[in-house]
């Protein structure tokens, strides 16, 4: 028997490998085990890291460090050095919505049998890794999962083996509610005080009033916030070919139909919504990002952070 | 509406339910599919929900009606006219209108068959649409196609047919339904569904059973329908004059023996089982008229004769026209008959003989030439002139004048002697031949049947006849020959002392009827032909001995001054008798040389047409009456009578079975309905076209089904729009691409 060959940094975020792991805090130590992978390659620089002060440069500082600016104004090299921000805390919100049941990527696992990656999945992939590297940099970490209201909560914490509570918290399953990012977003305000960086990871297939309002209230308290918005590649395709019927997953009922006769109109609305939403978030600056369940999550969310980090010293600079 | 094939009619309507059940069927075994995104798909159905919902329904309905459409197809529809939406199509409409003399039978109102026929044709037309198409084709001999090919002129037609008169010729409805025939097979592409109607009586005089019909329709791959009109019922009584016969064909002015005298037949027909009276006129202007005969008929009597005498004396030389007449009756064409009697003062009559001078010797040396002229002018008072000429000198102008010509010396005529003599027998003159008295061998006798284009082969060698010096009698029982019918029971007494003892015979082409004389051993002794076997023209009469107490006593017996004198005067009358034509009648053969035209009884003008040496009339003559014969001078050549044809005007009512049995011949006829003369044309039109017409509906409708079901979801737009299906034209997978995610 061929032996399988060893894992890459992609393969251990791929919905393919993560979906054979049965059990979730497996397959979450594997989203761990492939961002580390992708620090050693790509060198990680903090989503909640600050600019604190310059200093001279010494021979063996890496150069990518020097602030260019003061060299061209004083002719002297300095370091640009940077703070964590310790009272900046991180909740994630993760929805668990019927919606995000949904799922058409089909992975087999070791027993041959085949197994569905539902958006839920993904998204919870995605918290799991999103909260380890911000315990990684000692911020301290909630979690929220919620539907139609909060399902399950993790108070924010920094200590050794919060992780595990987190990865806990996020083996869960998806309820038949409806999306109401509002109500969610609502309780969790009422229970920071200090400024926090809010991250949302759902579908959002709820009414963009409420997810504006939503977002004017986390603005309002200067708080900060992230939206991935997880969507499986067959809802932005709708290619199906033959009629049938189509059923809510959040009861809205059953619905027989052409699928290529509303195809159109289907991509259109959706499309709409969702460049709605990104026009939404980027009007409040806050960052927004879609992610497609079927695509690795390591270098989306690589390039989202790399690109954060760019966003802040841009803003700094 | 109706199907040929029922089941699958019902198989098609039931077809329609099809495509519901298949997509009840479907939707009920389909799977739901669990998806996220509801709620724009629940928007996007609210938005196109109406236009999905008219889409589906059309497209539903089309998919039925295609497959309903299919199984019509199969069943063969038989759709009346009046159930097409659109009304009927083309239709050809053949009218066979019967005008011959049958259809001048009046019915107590004094309407004939043929205005009633004429009132049902008119009816047809008038019930047609604009675009249908009508022939007309009058069946009276000759038949006329008054229009064809078939015109949507309706106006015309309908003009032509209220002008359509009675013929006095028979209906020809065999020679009609061929014209019939041969249009429709000339437009056989034309898929257009045809009507025959054939409008007669079918009385006796209009049907010919002993004629088949020849006109088929039954192979025809078109769809024709064939109608005829219900055959008469009842027949209906009607007398005919049938012939006048006159005893003498030419008339010497001043006779008093039978020239004057006529014999009028009549016959009863149709229903005779009532008794009747008819009364026989003569008139023959300005002859004074005997008195009427009256004719009693007996119950189941049909035929009768009348014997009438007109006074020739004080009569000029010229023509007189002899008319028997009878009273009206249902049937008036044939209440009359015309007869030309012509009127000589004197028969001139040629002895072509080459003269011998000197006395003759003793009776036996007699030559054959002197015998005859002694037995045409045998004294003093005979009206026919003897004049000699030479047969080696036959003199064309000469010829002309005279009426018969006796040749003696056959041996003697050159070549251009027999053209001549042809001549003269196309001419009408009567022309006696017999073996020269001298011939041992006979050459003359190729030349002659060549130049008299005759069938008779002549014995090269004439023979003694008998078996003794005696010779062979003449056979008690002679044919009953016209030429020697006044003779009557005294020709059996004439004949007996008759002996002969030699004979130049004619070996083959005698026929039996055209035999005058025959001897004791039944050997044709005298025979008569016409030349060229012609009706046209006159006699030639041949006498196999010589009239010469060498070959015959006949010279000698009292027999031949009666044989003489009947043969000449009755075969002078034959080409006159010729003369006489019939209505329908179009060759010209019976008219006298040189004519030019006719002028008929209403002052009409049939002009007489000479193609390849056949005189021909420019048209059939279609009224009998007297008709004056002129010349290309106009100069009168003299009359003739024309008069139906006997057989035309019978009113038996042949019935319905006897009809139905004659008309199958030529395909499956029905009856025209008599309350309503186009329920036929309502009937029902061929399933072929409209089969195809559903076919070619539903092949139609099954690419719109394609089109629109692939319009209505987008694929065609798309493959319009973009050259090729792109599954991410509105895919936001290739906006994430694009903005989210790196290379």
């Amino acid at each position: 028997m061929a032996e399988a060959a060893p894992l890459q940094t992609d393969d251990y975020l791929s919905p393919a490998t993560l979906a054979r792991m049965g059990a979730f805090e497996l397959r979450a130590r594997m989203v761990v085990e492939g961002i580390r992978s992708g620090m050693h390659e790509s060198p990680y620089y903090g989503f909640s890291v600050e600019f604190a002060q310059h200093r001279q440069y010494v021979q063996g500082d890496d150069i990518r460090h020097l602030d260019w600016k003061v060299f061209g104004r004083s002719d002297k090299l300095y370091l640009k050095q940077y703070e964590q921000e310790t009272n900046l805390d991180v909740v994630l919100l993760v929805d668990s919505s019927g919606s995000m049941r949904f799922g058409t990527y089909e992975a087999t696992i070791e027993d041959g049998s085949k197994r569905i990656w539902r958006k839920f999945d993904h998204a919870t992939a995605l918290g799991a890794a999103m909260s380890f590297l911000a315990l990684q940099q000692q911020d301290r970490v909630g979690m929220v999962v919620f539907a139609d209201g909060v399902r399950s909560l993790v108070n924010r914490s920094s200590a050794q083996g919060h992780w595990r509570q987190i990865v806990s918290a996020l083996n869960t399953h998806p309820v038949e509610e409806q999306t109401s990012i509002g109500r969610c977003v609502d309780q969790a305000l009422g229970k920071v005080t200090n400024r926090v960086l809010f991250v949302i990871i759902s579908d959002f297939f709820d009414d963009l009033d409420q997810i504006r309002s939503a977002m004017a209230r986390v603005r309002h308290r200067g708080h900060d916030l992230i939206l991935f918005q997880v969507l499986d590649r067959q809802e932005m395709r709708f290619d199906f070919r033959t009629p049938a019927p189509f059923e809510g997953m959040e009861l809205e009922g059953k619905l027989n139909l052409d699928p290529r006769s509303l195809r159109q109109a289907y991509l259109e609305i959706l499309s709409e919504h969702c460049r709605s939403l990104e026009k939404l978030a980027r009007g409040f600056h806050f960052d927004y990002q879609r992610i497609d369940t079927h695509d690795s999550i390591g270098p989306v969310l690589s390039h989202f952070l790399a690109r954060r980090m760019a966003q802040g010293r841009r803003g700094r600079g | 509406m109706s199907f040929v094939h029922v089941g699958l009619a019902l198989a098609g309507v039931a077809a329609v339910a099809i495509p519901i059940i298949i997509h009840l069927l479907f939707r009920q075994r389909r799977k739901p599919i669990d998806w996220g995104a509801m709620r724009f798909l629940l928007e996007a159905y609210r938005r196109s929900r109406h236009r999905m919902r008219l889409e589906q329904w059309l497209l539903l309905a089309i998919r039925c009606l295609v497959l309903a459409l299919l199984g019509l197809a199969l069943a063969r529809p038989l759709l009346s006219d009046s159930a097409l939406p659109l009304g009927p199509g083309s239709r050809v409409v053949y009218l066979v209108v019967d005008n011959g003399l049958a259809s001048t039978v009046t019915d107590a109102q004094n309407h004939s068959a043929l205005e009633r026929h004429v009132q049902e044709a008119s009816q047809i037309i008038s019930s047609l649409k604009a675009s249908d198409r009508v022939a007309l084709v009058s069946a009276a001999r000759p038949i006329e196609a008054l229009v064809d090919p078939p015109a949507v002129d309706h106006a015309a037609v309908l003009a032509s047919l209220t002008e359509l008169k009675a013929s006095h010729t028979p209906a020809d409805i065999d020679a009609a339904l061929s014209r019939v025939r041969e249009s429709i097979s000339l437009r056989e592409s034309d898929p257009s569904p045809v009507f025959v109607y054939l409008l007669s009586d079918f009385l006796a005089g209009s049907v010919d059973r002993t004629r088949p019909l020849t006109s088929r329709f039954l192979d025809d791959k078109r769809n024709v329908k064939l109608i005829a009109s219900a055959p008469a019922t009842a027949p209906v009584a009607n007398v005919q004059v049938v012939s006048i016969d006159s005893k003498r064909r030419v008339a010497l002015a001043g006779a008093t023996d039978l020239s004057g005298q006529f014999t009028v037949h009549l016959r009863r027909v149709g229903d005779v089982s009532e008794e009747a009276l008819s009364t026989v006129r003569l008139n023959a202007e300005p002859l004074p008229s005997p008195d009427p005969i009256s004719v009693r008929w007996a119950r189941g009597q049909s035929e009768a004769a009348v014997d009438m005498r007109l006074d020739l004396r004080g009569v000029n030389p010229g023509e007189v026209i002899v008319t028997a007449a009878i009273d009206r009756d249902a049937l008036s064409a044939d209440n009359a008959r015309y007869n030309v009697l012509e009127v000589r003062d004197v028969l001139r009559v040629a002895v072509l003989d080459r003269r011998e001078f000197g006395r003759p010797g003793d009776l036996a040396s007699f030559p054959s030439g002197s015998w005859f002229r002694r037995a045409l002018d045998p004294g003093r008072g005979s009206q026919i002139s003897v004049t000699d000429i030479d047969p080696a000198s036959i003199d064309r102008a000469a010829m002309r004048r005279l009426q018969a010509a006796v040749l003696t010396r056959p041996d003697l005529v050159t070549e251009d002697g027999w053209r001549v003599l042809r001549e003269f027998v196309d001419g009408g003159g009567m022309l006696w031949i017999e073996p020269a008295e001298q011939d041992r061998v006979a050459t003359w006798t190729d030349r002659a049947a060549a130049a008299l284009e005759l069938n008779w082969r002549w014995a090269r060698e004439a023979t003694n006849v008998g078996e003794d010096e005696s010779g062979v009698a003449l056979a008690d029982e002679q044919p009953n020959s016209d030429l020697l019918s006044l003779l009557g029971s005294e020709l059996t007494d004439l004949t007996k002392p008759v002996r002969v003892l030699r004979a130049l015979p004619v070996e083959e082409g005698v026929e039996e009827d055209s035999i005058i004389l025959r001897l004791a051993d039944g050997t044709p002794w005298m025979m008569w032909t016409t030349a060229g076997g012609s009706s046209r023209g006159g006699l030639i009469v041949y006498l196999a001995s010589a009239a010469h107490l060498d070959w015959t006593t006949l010279p000698a017996k009292p027999f031949m001054v009666a044989l003489v004198h009947e043969v000449v005067r009755q075969g002078v009358g034959h080409a006159h008798e010729q003369r006489e034509l019939s209505p329908g009648d179009a060759i010209a053969g019976g008219l006298p040389l040189g004519a030019a035209s006719l002028i008929g009884p209403g002052g009409s003008r049939l002009t007489v047409l000479t193609r390849d040496g056949a005189a021909t009339l420019d048209r059939p003559i279609s009224q009998a009456g007297v008709y004056e014969v002129l010349d290309d001078r106009s100069a009168s050549l003299g009359r003739i009578g024309v008069n139906v044809e006997p057989e035309a005007g019978r009113t038996e009512a042949l019935g319905a079975a006897q009809v139905n049995e004659w008309l199958d011949a030529s395909g499956s006829w029905q009856w025209l309905d008599a309350n309503d003369a186009t329920a036929a044309l309502a009937g029902e039109t061929t399933w072929g076209e409209i089969s195809l017409a559903l076919l070619l509906t539903a092949l139609a409708l099954a690419l719109l089904e394609t089109l629109l079901a692939r319009w209505f979801s987008h694929g065609l737009r798309r493959d319009l729009e973009t050259g090729g299906l792109d599954t991410d034209r509105y895919s936001l997978t290739s906006t994430f691409a694009a903005e989210g995610r790196p290379a």
